[in-house]
């Protein structure tokens, strides 16, 4: 079925054997539901949105990487370091802040656009012309678990669907044998599990963890992928019994989302046991694509192993894989010794998230995925201590490459010291109304009803930001 | 169910020190859920929580939580599928089974008595003794002895059972 053809409930319902219980199997199967959804949250006559991206990696910076230090240079920090701040703090800071502190990067114009970036990423700068960097983001919360369930699931007070949960809601999987939604290496702290879970959307919608990051991805499995005491075809003898069994239940107590959902969880739990260990197989890449992503090299392996199964799982049409930057401390989180640890950071992931840009691009995948890449807020241009930054939710940069953004584009700015997002501010809120509409998915219509009322990732706001699109 | 639970009351939830559970620098991860006990001895290690809680929506342990998540997620299935406790009950169960001296057919009501609360239908029973004899004699089931074989049969069915709807649901 062509996806973009027009189509009325009516007509959708009339074409599949037994209208909705039908949809919910279907998403449960993993196949793609995009029709479902374009029929559910567009009114006949309207067109639904072209999508520009089908799919996302999210490179997440946990602990909240430095703007004013990496892609929004401030010359004035320089010129008046030492001295206070010429203007207000936020009512609310998440620590005491002392005067302005320059930053100890050198900032250069790279590529085609002259873009700036720090010293600290050389070889992500190589590939300024791909970027589009936000550097008018904001939140509210200054405390990294607020921050990283807003930035995650749109809320820093409840418990709500992530937006890879939202994501896979709106547009199905891709694929019949993964999950739609992996999250790798995620960090068990500030909001957990939370940052990936399905709250109220349906269980498929929920994201699969490979390890945490305490874990080396290496080592990293999503939990018992693998059966030591059954072989493989005497295990689909007794899916076939433990099916039957399961329908003959259904028969009795009625149908239920719920039972539905748990009869075919085996069926993708018996597919994934082969096909997760497979996307996992680093071993399969070449000597050259390992160089590529630094893998040779025991700074970057780690980051570069998580960016190269990242690819493998997109080009397996995973449709959110999110990739966690952070060790079982707070990774980004330079309250102190901003210098060495924000050197650490960028070293580990500048040559793999290089290595990434350039091999989705090479492959043609990036063309049709989107990158984005931050942390949960920016730090402030206001020491902490003598040689620290405190958190920053009220201006900080992230950004995005391919996937029908513009490259070599800097979007919004903040004011002249980076504290506060000034021009084309873009909450994230906007930030979110902006990713689904690259993925073609309007997020005012995508709702989901949920006691009584309809839930959106973007609650009652969120404004698109059309001027990053090509 | 699969006659392994230990009724002991009282007494120490886990053999260790106290705060030995608890992370520190070193990083040593002293916990272990391999106790047998009921489940209001398994004790919630707020920062290292049991797979099982885990997989199956426990609240986040640091804060009160007035609502429950309930997923259906393929990784449950995987842990019902391949986790060694869950395997293991059932080789429990299964022995229990076979050492009892009811035909073949009563094993299975027994098994069905005990994991769904209620006898199988005439056809359940019919189609248990068919996946038994299939896993028992085709050149695919596990080596080993015609002993061994059975067991593993029995050791599947059980685990079926512990997987299914009616047994995981309440009515």
């Amino acid at each position: 079925m062509n996806r973009f053809a027009l189509t009325t409930r009516r007509r959708l319902l009339r074409s599949t054997a037994v209208g909705f219980g039908q949809l919910a199997l279907t998403a449960l199967l993993g196949q793609e539901t995009q029709v479902a959804t374009v029929a559910k949250t567009h009114s006949p006559g309207l067109p639904p949105l072209l999508p520009r991206a089908r799919r996302i990696v999210f490179l997440f910076m946990k602990g909240g990487p430095s703007h004013v230090d990496t892609f929004d240079p401030k010359p004035l920090l320089d010129r008046d370091h030492g001295k206070p701040l010429p203007f207000d703090l936020p009512r609310v800071t998440f620590a005491q802040q002392g005067n302005l502190l320059n930053s100890p990067w050198r900032f250069a114009r790279h590529g085609e656009s002259g873009l700036p970036v720090s010293e600290l990423f050389p070889h992500i700068a190589r590939q300024v012309d791909d970027l589009c960097i936000l550097r008018s983001v904001y939140g509210t919360n200054p405390a990294h678990g607020g921050a990283s369930l807003k930035l995650h699931t749109g809320t820093d007070q409840f418990v709500r669907p992530s937006i890879g949960a939202w994501v896979t809601y709106g547009l199905g999987s891709d694929n019949q044998n993964l999950p739609a939604f992996v999250t790798i290496c995620p960090t068990l702290a500030h909001g957990g599990v939370n940052n990936w879970g399905a709250a109220f959307l349906p269980a498929h919608c929920q994201g699969t963890p490979i390890g945490n990051a305490s874990q080396t991805v290496h080592s990293a499995k999503v939990r018992h992928i693998r059966n030591s005491h059954v072989l493989q075809q005497d295990q689909r003898r007794q899916l076939n019994l433990i099916r039957a069994m399961n329908q003959d239940h259904m028969e009795s107590v009625g149908k239920n989302k719920a039972l539905e959902g748990r009869l075919n969880s085996f069926e993708l739990a018996f597919r994934m046991q082969s096909a997760m260990p497979e996307a996992q197989d680093l071993t399969r890449e070449s000597v050259s694509t390992h160089h590529l992503y630094g893998i040779h090299n025991t700074i970057t392996e780690n980051f570069g192993r998580q960016c190269l199964m990242a690819r493998r799982l997109l080009e397996r049409g995973v449709r959110f894989v999110q990739v966690t930057h952070s060790d079982s401390e707070v990774q980004w989180d330079q309250h102190s010794n901003l210098y060495h640890g924000h050197t650490k950071n960028a070293a580990e992931v500048d040559k793999p998230i290089s290595g990434l840009l350039s091999d989705l691009k090479s492959r043609g995948l990036l063309d049709d995925t989107l990158v984005l890449w931050g942390g949960e807020f920016g730090r402030t241009p206001t020491a902490q201590g003598t040689n620290g930054r405190d958190h920053n939710p009220h201006g900080f940069t992230m950004w995005m490459a391919g996937g029908g953004v513009k490259g070599g584009y800097a979007y919004g700015a903040t004011d002249d010291y980076g504290y506060y997002a000034k021009v084309n501010r873009m909450h994230i809120h906007d930030l979110h109304a902006t990713l689904l509409h690259l993925l073609g998915l309007n997020h005012k219509q995508l709702t989901f009803r949920h006691t009584g009322r309809d839930f959106r990732l973007t609650d009652v706001s969120g404004t698109v930001a059309t001027d990053i699109f090509v | 169910m699969s006659g392994c639970l230990d009724l002991t009351p009282a007494g120490k939830t886990i053999p260790l020190r106290n705060r030995q559970i608890v992370f520190d620098h070193t990083s040593q991860d002293h916990t272990r859920y391999e106790s047998l006990r009921r489940s209001v001895y398994v004790p919630v290690i707020r920062n290292n929580l049991y797979t099982l809680f885990e997989q199956f929506d426990f609240p986040d342990p640091t804060a009160p939580t007035g609502h429950r998540n309930e997923t259906v997620i393929a990784p449950q299935a995987l842990l019902l599928m391949n986790s060694d406790l869950v395997f293991q009950s059932a080789t429990q169960m299964a022995s229990g089974l076979l050492n009892g001296s009811e035909n073949d057919s009563q094993k299975i009501l027994l098994a069905y008595l005990r994991t769904c609360g209620r006898t199988s239908t005439p056809a359940e029973t019919q189609r248990a003794l068919a996946f038994i004899s299939d896993m028992s004699f085709t050149p695919s089931a596990a080596p080993g002895s015609k002993r061994q074989r059975r067991l593993h049969a029995w050791t599947l069915l059980c685990q079926s059972l512990i997987a299914s709807n009616e047994f995981m649901y309440l009515r």
